[in-house]
């Protein structure tokens, strides 16, 4: 495992926790039931407390795992990840699902403009790929405006 | 309906076309790496709300197999398995493909996945019945334990550790929460939010985990040039000799693969695993196994094809997904508004008797296809990935607002999204968090029925016969590494 996964284990494992803690307070706001034994809280605060256990569980493990262990599972140093792409994109993704959102131009041309620049932010050869992102961005946001607005009857955001 | 009319019902123009293309498309998204049959039918369950559930089941089951087929092709080609299923074929299929024959390789697999996908298809229509008669006699408790069996035993054979697969599995129950209690008609856990009154929908939550999930996995990737082997078709049509010497490798892993398919939660890649080990075990030339065994790939193929029909039999009988995918079908079900469980024969007859149809159709479909469909496939493989991610994306993104008609459920697919990918980096599997998540509700939902029966009393789980021995396999299951350690260190 390398550093980037084990980080990624212990953030979830903390927001488990936190997720648990959330439960486990509005778990206790709950009225019990009148005709029921347990009420509506008591399986999901149980649950949240074998959560809270199992994330120690597993923070404990991962603090407890020697740090040559962690190296020997290294990531390929010919093989860098691309996080600086996977923020772009999710940044793009999120402006993608905002503009829909805000419901200000048609989906069609919102979906050209975030295909466009996904593709060519992901390549590796944007000048040799331009034509076919252009292409694919095209028909892919117009068909699929098409496709629902017309053929499916179905509302579009 | 019986089987006979559901048949004559699929070979009808529409709901025909629809195995066709869902089985190409499976065997298509199968063969490319990163992209699974999950994925696949997480983005096409919102197209299927338009359909009856008769040719949405035909579709989303004839997807199921082509998916689980196609990874054969980039496991022998490429040395890459296309599904997690096909990682036990890439050891021999890769080999064969080196020593010249590719063609052999893949003959042997397809070959292998029909016979499996056969044998399952009928422990699917044999047992699925007598199944779901004793299923209509459990009791409250005794789905509770059942579904915590589930729970367990998913946990247990996913990932490297069962703490974090036990993890992943109570972060998906507790997300099951939100919304509406049945129990009470009030709402709980819905943090202020009324978007959350009906809980968290469970098309978002299945397209973000394994759609956006999976594309933010594969974006981190720096993925190298693979280099294709050179392709021979030669050997490419299994000989009778071969089917003669393989066939009682190719009736037992059948069975395994049924039979693993059958256990709730476990789905394919745990089926070819098992066979493999066991072909590998009994064979008289183990050493061959890994340089390219054709016992191997016949082994691990015909194995995970029958975790296919397998995976159906809990699902149709008793409600409970025997695979991950089988979480899809059953959430196609709910959809529609039918409920997955022992009154489908009584209430949805039709609909079991066109899955069966369905399953053996696309069965067939996909031997037909993947001899027509292999020169293709190589080119396929080659797909630029900058033009796959983003175009996943968006599907994902107009599917699952579609569904709804809210951008609230996109929101929500994103942030699922975020978390199947820190799920997948940090080594949780997504397994159980899906089980989990679909089968929160039914298990609470009988714990309290049984509750309410007994006046409060636990003591029919320690009493009952069926809910007993649930319990105790669960707590076996749950302290098997323990036990495991205590041996080791005896002997």
């Amino acid at each position: 495992m390398d550093a980037s996964e084990a980080r990624a284990e212990t953030t979830l494992a903390l927001i488990a926790i936190a997720l648990s803690g959330l439960f486990l307070v509005e778990g206790m706001k709950l009225k019990p039931g009148v005709f029921e034994p347990i009420g509506p809280g008591a399986v999901p605060m149980g649950v949240a407390v074998v959560t809270i256990i199992l994330s120690l569980l597993v923070l404990i493990g991962r603090w407890r795992a020697s740090p040559t262990a962690a190296a020997v599972g290294a990531a390929d140093p010919a093989m860098p990840e691309r996080w600086a792409m996977l923020l772009g994109v999710s940044v793009l993704t999120l402006v993608y699902a905002a503009a829909l959102h805000a419901g200000a131009v048609r989906y069609g041309y919102v979906t050209i403009a975030y295909l466009l620049a996904s593709f060519l932010l992901v390549s590796d050869r944007v000048r040799q790929d331009l034509p076919w992102a252009v292409a694919l961005a095209l028909v892919f946001g117009m068909g699929l405006d098409f496709v629902f607005r017309y053929l499916l009857v179905a509302d579009l955001p | 309906m019986d089987l006979i009319d559901a048949f004559l019902y699929l070979l009808g123009p529409w709901p025909l076309f629809l195995c066709v293309l869902g089985t190409a498309l499976g065997i298509i998204v199968g063969a490319i790496p990163g992209l699974s049959g999950a994925m696949l039918i997480a983005l096409t369950l919102p197209l299927t709300f338009k359909m009856v559930p008769e040719q949405a089941m035909a579709l989303l089951v004839s997807m199921y197999t082509g998916s689980i087929t196609g990874g054969l092709v980039s496991s022998v080609l490429l040395r890459i398995p296309g599904t997690p299923s096909n990682v036990v074929t890439v050891f021999d299929g890769y080999a064969m493909a080196q020593k010249g024959q590719a063609g052999r390789a893949l003959g042997l697999g397809v070959a292998a996945s029909f016979f499996g996908a056969m044998f399952a298809w009928v422990a699917l229509v044999l047992l699925t019945k007598p199944l779901a008669d004793i299923a209509v006699r459990f009791t409250p408790f005794d789905y509770f334990a059942l579904v915590l069996a589930a729970l367990v035993l998913i946990s247990s054979v996913s990932g490297k550790s069962m703490a974090k697969g036990l993890l992943a599995g109570m972060i998906g129950v507790l997300l099951a929460f939100p919304g509406m209690d049945d129990n009470t008609g009030g709402t709980r856990f819905t943090m202020g939010a009324w978007q959350l009154t009906s809980g968290f929908d469970i098309l978002p939550v299945l397209v973000g985990v394994f759609g956006v999930g999976t594309v933010m996995a594969e974006l981190v990737k720096q993925h190298g040039k693979t280099q294709a082997l050179v392709y021979s078709s030669s050997g490419l049509w299994m000989k009778l000799s071969e089917w003669k010497a393989q066939f009682w490798n190719l009736l037992r892993s059948s069975a395994i693969g049924t039979w693993i398919g059958i256990l709730p939660g476990i789905g394919a890649s745990v089926g070819s695993l098992v066979a493999y080990t066991v072909a590998k075990n009994v064979s008289r030339t183990p050493e061959e196994f890994g340089n390219g065994s054709p016992s191997g790939i016949v082994a691990s193929e015909a194995a995970n094809n029958a975790t296919v029909g397998g995976a159906l039999i809990p699902l149709l009988a008793m409600g409970i997904p025997g695979s991950v995918i089988d979480v899809f079908l059953m959430g196609a079900l709910m959809i529609h508004g039918i409920q997955p469980g022992p009154l489908l024969f009584e209430q949805h007859a039709s609909i079991v008797y066109v899955i069966f149809a369905a399953c053996l159709l696309s069965s067939v479909l996909m031997f037909g296809q993947m001899y027509l469909m292999i020169p293709f496939l190589r080119r396929v493989l080659d797909v630029p990935r900058q033009f796959v991610l983003p175009l996943i994306m968006v599907f994902c993104v107009v599917g699952v607002f579609a569904s709804s008609n809210r951008m609230f459920d996109v929101w929500i697919m994103l942030g699922f999204g975020v978390i199947g990918f820190l799920m997948e980096r940090g080594g949780l599997p997504l397994g159980p968090f899906v089980i989990g998540f679909i089968l929160a509700p039914i298990a609470e939902s009988r714990l309290r029925q049984g509750l309410m029966m007994t006046d409060g009393s636990y003591l029919p789980l320690l009493t009952q016969p069926l809910t007993l021995a649930l319990m105790i396999v669960s707590v076996l299951l749950l302290f098997w590494p323990l036990i495991r350690t205590l041996l080791r260190k005896r002997h």
